[in-house]
């Protein structure tokens, strides 16, 4: 293993690990948990090394931090969600990732080459699409892939093939000779993802690609996106505020918030995490269904009830706000059966992974 | 073109460049911008109609003053030099006007639509695409001269005017293109904001003009003037000076657009430091770095960086 190596492994261990079972307050032991970290402690060569990097990166423009030490990794054939609000820096990160521009402290690595000190072999690597991308006038959809197989430096034979394998990848056949700038919504993001793949780099950076997609569209994106990273390997990073999304397509997730990575790890350990925070905070909605118009009176009857919050009505449900542990919960459901209210459910409210991400963001705006 | 079957499947042979693979060849080796350029030109209509336009007023104008001629029975009569001043005239005007302004669009457009950046990120580097937007602005002043080099070798047939004289004035004609073309593309790289977009837009027309009635005076000079053709060579040159300073001026501040950092509020990357120096900006970012980050010991990540490189070196 050559020092370089070794440095970027130290480096790597106070990094938060994405994927893994991580704490993002204390990232120094993140990677402890990790089941495939790719750093080897006797020093040989690791197994997986991590595609993308991104290692303390600030980027500040004037007094706006938009981006605020934000570290996390990415390991080959992942598809991380980098999932905040409006404003959040991910477009910032993603660019600063694309080689389109530098951070104000920190690095990150593609493909293990920085994008401050390596930004060419960067762009070998990496393929970016960003939210919105420019079309050229007085263009069709295959000159425009033969534009970038050529700015690419893909030559003769090899530029065919490549427009060959996007054009059939990304169903554009059809449309070869229509003007790009007439394509729809859905098709120019696949025309977007077509000159991402003309290289075909190993790590994709996605930016909001389904935004403004219509619920076909957007099945159809994640069906390729599901193929990039199973079938061909790719690493992706792809970026939504949409987040029931990107809860299907991505094994893990990034959470970011006013330039701060709020959460990090799998998508099942962040949402198992805040149901586990919701359950210590006492502080859980219930839902209850009542026959016979007696939602009213149970409402009534529940704020007279030790830790109920409060309690609110809609047709035959009430909801209300409980903090009581699971034997105050018990004794309440108990309490409201032998007060012959007919209940025919009861149930404590459904997390998803929405509730989630409004639990752990708290809407700062910088 | 627009319409298409859905049956349609594209074949090779439906890429202009690919069709034969002699083309498919040499296209390759030439500037990718070219190749998409001509494509585009090819489907722009008012490329079309502006160059269309162009050939009839080349054409009706050596055809009057071939009309001319024979009206006049003096023997000696030499029509070679009007007709080349005419025709001239006629020829740079598209070559002033409507190609710079159609570069300083086009770069205008690749910064507002940001396909700037999607350049950027591929392989091509910052030079490869200034060269190749020089190209594609040579290439259509290539197309005018096509169009009129014809009729500009037959005023040779109508005397007045010797081929040396024709050859130096194209050849002239060319290098101060080829200057401000260059000078066009860094110049338009350098506006940011829209304001500065109008008015670089408006002094380029300036500019233009200015370039127009010199190139026509010049030409003039040769070719009615009797001025020798070292003369006008001579001047050519000289009279480019502020073109190669401005050039140097650009190259750095307009380089950094070609990387385009937008990081910048001001509309130019060249400043005035406070000992009065002209800068150029190199990579703006450490501009905005926070005190505490700009020295590297007091950078935690530098100096995790560089105490771990020290220990790889130890060890
Ligand atoms: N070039 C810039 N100059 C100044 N501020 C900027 C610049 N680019 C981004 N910002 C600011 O940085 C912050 C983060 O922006 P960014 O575009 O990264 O957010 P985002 O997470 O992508 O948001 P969205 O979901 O709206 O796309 C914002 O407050 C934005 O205004
Ligand atoms: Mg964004």
């Amino acid at each position: 293993m050559s020092s370089t190596e070794l440095d970027k492994s130290r480096a790597t261990s106070s990094a938060s690990t994405v994927g893994a079972p991580t704490d993002s307050a204390s990232p120094a032991t993140a990677i402890n948990g990790h089941p495939n970290p790719g750093i080897d402690a006797a020093g040989t060569t690791p197994e997986r090394k991590p595609m993308i990097e991104v290692r303390h990166l600030h980027r500040f423009f004037g007094k706006l931090k938009a981006v605020n030490n934000v570290s996390f990794t990415a390991y080959p054939g992942q598809v991380v969600g980098f999932i905040g609000p409006n404003g959040s820096g991910k477009t910032t990160t993603m660019r600063i990732l694309a080689t389109l521009d530098l951070p104000t402290a920190g690095d990150a690595f593609v493909n293990g080459y920085s994008v401050i000190d390596d930004p060419d072999k960067v762009r070998h690597a990496v393929g970016f699409m960003p939210d919105a991308f420019g079309r050229y006038p007085n263009m069709d959809v295959v000159e425009y892939l033969d534009f970038f197989a050529r700015a690419y430096g893909l030559r003769g034979q090899k530029r065919l093939d490549a427009l060959d394998r996007v054009l059939i990848f990304t169903e554009l056949r059809k449309m070869a000779h229509k003007p790009i700038n007439t394509l729809s919504k859905g098709m120019s993001q696949r025309l977007g993802l077509g000159r991402v793949l003309i290289h075909d780099p190993p790590v994709l950076i996605l930016d909001e690609p389904a935004a403004g997609l219509d619920p076909r569209a957007r099945v159809e994106l994640r069906e390729l996106i599901a193929v990039l990273s199973t079938e061909l390997g790719k690493t992706i990073l792809i970026s939504s505020h949409i987040l029931t999304e990107l809860g299907e397509i991505c094994d893990s997730a990034v959470i970011i918030e006013a330039g701060q990575v709020l959460a990090s790890g799998t998508i099942k350990d962040i949402n198992d995490k805040h149901l586990k925070d919701l359950a210590d905070s006492k502080n859980i909605l219930f839902i209850t269904r009542v026959l016979n118009g007696q939602a009213e009176a149970l409402a009534t009857w529940l704020l007279e009830q030790p830790f109920v919050l409060d309690a609110n009505v809609a047709s035959e449900l009430v909801r209300f706000r409980f903090e009581g542990d699971v034997h105050a919960q018990h004794d309440l459901l108990k309490r409201m059966i032998n007060s012959k209210f007919e209940i025919i459910e009861f149930q404590r409210k459904a997390e998803t992974l929405e509730d989630a991400f409004m639990a752990i963001t708290k809407g700062i705006v910088q | 073109m627009s319409t298409i079957s859905p049956q349609y499947d594209v074949r090779r042979e439906d890429l202009l460049f690919c069709a034969h693979p002699a083309l498919d060849r040499w296209s390759d080796r030439v500037n990718p911008l070219l190749i998409k350029e001509i494509n585009q030109q090819l489907k722009s209509r008012l490329f079309l109609m502006i160059y269309l336009l162009f050939v009839l007023l080349v054409w009706g104008s050596s055809l009057y003053m071939l009309m001319m001629q024979p009206q006049t029975d003096q023997p000696d009569f030499e029509a070679g030099d009007l007709l080349f001043s005419l025709l001239y005239k006629i020829t740079i005007f598209p070559l002033c006007f409507a190609i710079p302004l159609g570069i300083h669009q086009r770069m205008r457009d690749e910064f507002h639509m940001h396909t700037i950046e999607m350049l950027t990120i591929t392989t091509l580097s910052s030079g490869r695409i200034f060269r190749g937007k020089l190209m594609c602005g040579l290439l259509q002043s290539g197309l005018f001269l096509f169009a009129s080099l014809p009729f500009l070798v037959f005023c040779y047939l109508l005397k007045g005017i010797g081929i040396v004289e024709i050859l130096t004035v194209v050849a002239g004609t060319v290098f101060t293109l080829l200057c401000f073309y260059q000078v066009t593309i860094l110049y338009s790289a350098l506006s940011r904001t829209r304001i500065w977009e109008y008015l670089s837009r408006m002094s380029l027309v300036f500019f233009s003009t200015i370039l127009y009635f010199a190139l026509f005076f010049s030409a003039d000079a040769v070719v009615l003037g009797g001025i020798s053709s070292i003369y006008y060579l001579v001047g050519v040159l000289v009279a480019n000076t502020p073109l190669y300073f401005s050039m140097l001026i650009f190259l750095d501040a307009a380089h950094e657009q070609f990387k385009p950092l937008r990081l910048m509020r001001p509309p130019f990357r060249v400043r005035i430091n406070g000992e009065g120096k002209v800068i150029f900006l190199p990579r703006l970012l450490y501009q905005e770095v926070p005190e505490e980050y700009r020295d590297p010991s007091s950078n935690p990540v530098k100096s995790n960086q560089a105490a771990s490189k020290s220990l790889a070196k130890a060890t």
